[in-house]
């Protein structure tokens, strides 16, 4: 049911932990199904230089946190806020009908990240 | 592989598979007719039925009557016996916890403008038999109430609700789905009125299912045609899976103690090093009064379908009812009657023993999953508390 490239970010997730000196932070959980995922950002003048997330939830969560922090790394805001969840889902090469809210959770919580510009 | 979803279905037995080969093959033809082939498969069919009802200790062969599935047996029991019984009442009374074979069945009998109770259950997913008593009333037709559950193993004192229930004119049926070839299960005993089982769960075959039902009860039939199994199931006979389903009965009753006792001893030793090596990890259902190989967990900071699948990559099948491996987002429905917080209902793990399972296959699982647990508590975010 789920892609290869899903599995593999699953069972080897990329940017896993804080990030030192982190610019940005949030944390999202999705109430109906319980999926959480939270990011630390580093932004160096506009640049995002440095991500790393921690997820809980099922593989599309965790694989969605994972590739998203693999796309973003080295892009402008600007760009980093153009992405949507259809991009990350793309990314993955697919995700099945019912998992898309993963890749959703990831794109809303680097956003609010962003948005929020200092540590909470 | 090491295969750890015997809830789920069991492989066919060698004997089981060898019983049934002829039936496709040499004696194939209809058992309706009268020449000498079909005479041949009537007389399997009938040597079966007489088989299975001895099993069960039911009074007569004729009681038991084959369908398609477990799920089959459930439906032509529950709309069944409750649609032949309107004109004495529209009530209903089963669990939160049943199959959905007897839930949404329930739920099609509410959509004919029946009432039904759904009763909650504690902790350990047990109905109290007082409860059932308190939810029946003057037009109370049919109680419902599986022997064992699906997810967690719970037993449900069946015999207890049918000695409370005697002598009030309410039919009793029981989901044994779960139990039978697994425990011991003695209509008689157990006082009830019908009884779902399906094969493919005691080392039959997928497809063939029986439900016992007691002489003189009235069932409405679900599938009319042929008039097969008197009446109340027509449809050529599955020859090949009935005489499958007994030969796997034979089996199962066969030495079913020493393989209950071998069952539970791993079961605990792998319960124990499972609970031994984690924190925050829970046993699902009654610690005893459980199916002997049902071992079912809830892990807090470790989902379900994520476990699934890291213990899928070693090998490992087991199964989840977690929010995340169903359409709905949501926690199954029996997590959620045992009244789990939804945080810990997300990470459960249901792995089910079976005759097949060594000593060193589970210590093997239990290790995965201990090392799959630690891995995906090391990926979430830590508590915020």
């Amino acid at each position: 049911m789920y892609s290869p490239i899903v599995l593999d970010h699953f069972h080897h997730p990329r940017h896993v932990g804080v990030v030192s000196a982190a610019t940005g932070h949030a944390r999202l959980e999705n109430p109906v199904c319980g999926d959480v995922v939270e990011f630390w950002i580093r932004v160096v003048e506009d640049r995002l230089e440095e991500i790393g997330f921690r997820a809980f939830g099922c593989a599309a969560a965790i694989a969605s946190a994972s590739m998203l922090a693999e796309l973003v790394r080295g892009l402008s805001s600007r760009e980093v806020l153009t992405l949507e969840a259809a991009d990350l889902v793309e990314a993955l090469g697919g995700l099945p009908p019912s998992k898309t809210h993963g890749a959703a959770l990831a794109v809303e919580t680097l956003r609010a990240a962003l948005g929020e510009g200092v540590i909470s | 592989m090491i295969y750890l979803d015997h809830a789920a279905t069991t492989p066919v037995a060698p004997e089981v598979l060898e019983a049934m080969l002829p039936y496709f093959t040499r004696v194939y033809a209809n058992p309706s007719n009268v020449h000498r082939p079909s005479l041949e498969a009537r007389r399997a069919l009938d040597q079966a039925r007489q088989g299975v009802a001895g099993h069960l200790g039911a009074r007569q062969a004729s009681e038991i009557v084959f369908t398609a599935s477990g799920t089959e047996a459930d439906n032509l029991a529950v709309l069944g016996l409750a649609r032949a019984h309107r004109e004495h009442g529209d009530h209903v009374v089963t669990t939160r916890i049943e199959h959905h074979a007897v839930l949404h069945a329930c739920d099609q009998l509410e959509r004919e403008g029946f009432r039904v109770t759904r009763l909650p259950v504690d902790e350990w997913g047990r109905v109290d038999p007082q409860a059932v008593l308190e939810a029946c009333g003057p037009g109370t037709v049919l109680v419902s109430v599986m022997l064992a559950n699906n997810e967690i193993g719970s037993l449900q004192p069946v015999a207890e609700i049918a000695e409370l229930l005697r002598g009030r004119g309410i039919l009793l049926h029981s989901d044994a789905v779960q139990a039978v070839g697994h425990i011991p299960v003695d209509v008689g005993q157990l006082g009830v009125d019908a009884l779902s089982l399906s094969a493919h769960k005691f080392h039959g075959p997928k497809g063939v299912g029986a439900l016992y039902l007691k002489t003189g009860i009235r069932v409405e039939p679900l599938l009319f045609g042929g008039g097969q199994e008197r009446g109340l199931r027509s449809g050529t006979e599955n020859v090949p899976g009935v005489v499958g389903l007994a030969r796997a009965l034979d089996l199962a009753c066969a030495g079913r103690e020493e393989r209950a006792e071998r069952l539970r001893t791993l079961r605990n030793r792998l319960v124990e090093r499972v609970l031994g090596e984690l924190p925050d990890a829970h046993l699902t259902g009654h610690p005893e009064s459980r199916l002997p190989g049902t071992a079912s967990f809830v892990f807090d900071g470790a989902e379900g379908e994520s476990l699934l699948l890291q213990l899928d990559r070693k090998g490992i099948c087991v199964s989840t009812g977690s929010a995340c491996s169903n359409a709905t987002l949501e926690p199954s429905h029996v997590l959620k009657a045992l009244g789990l917080p939804l945080q810990r209902a997300h990470g459960s793990l249901r792995l089910t023993l079976g005759r097949e399972n060594t000593v060193e296959e589970v210590d093997q699982a239990a290790q995965a999953l201990v090392e799959a647990v630690r891995r995906l508590r090391s990926l979430a975010p830590r508590s915020r508390s």
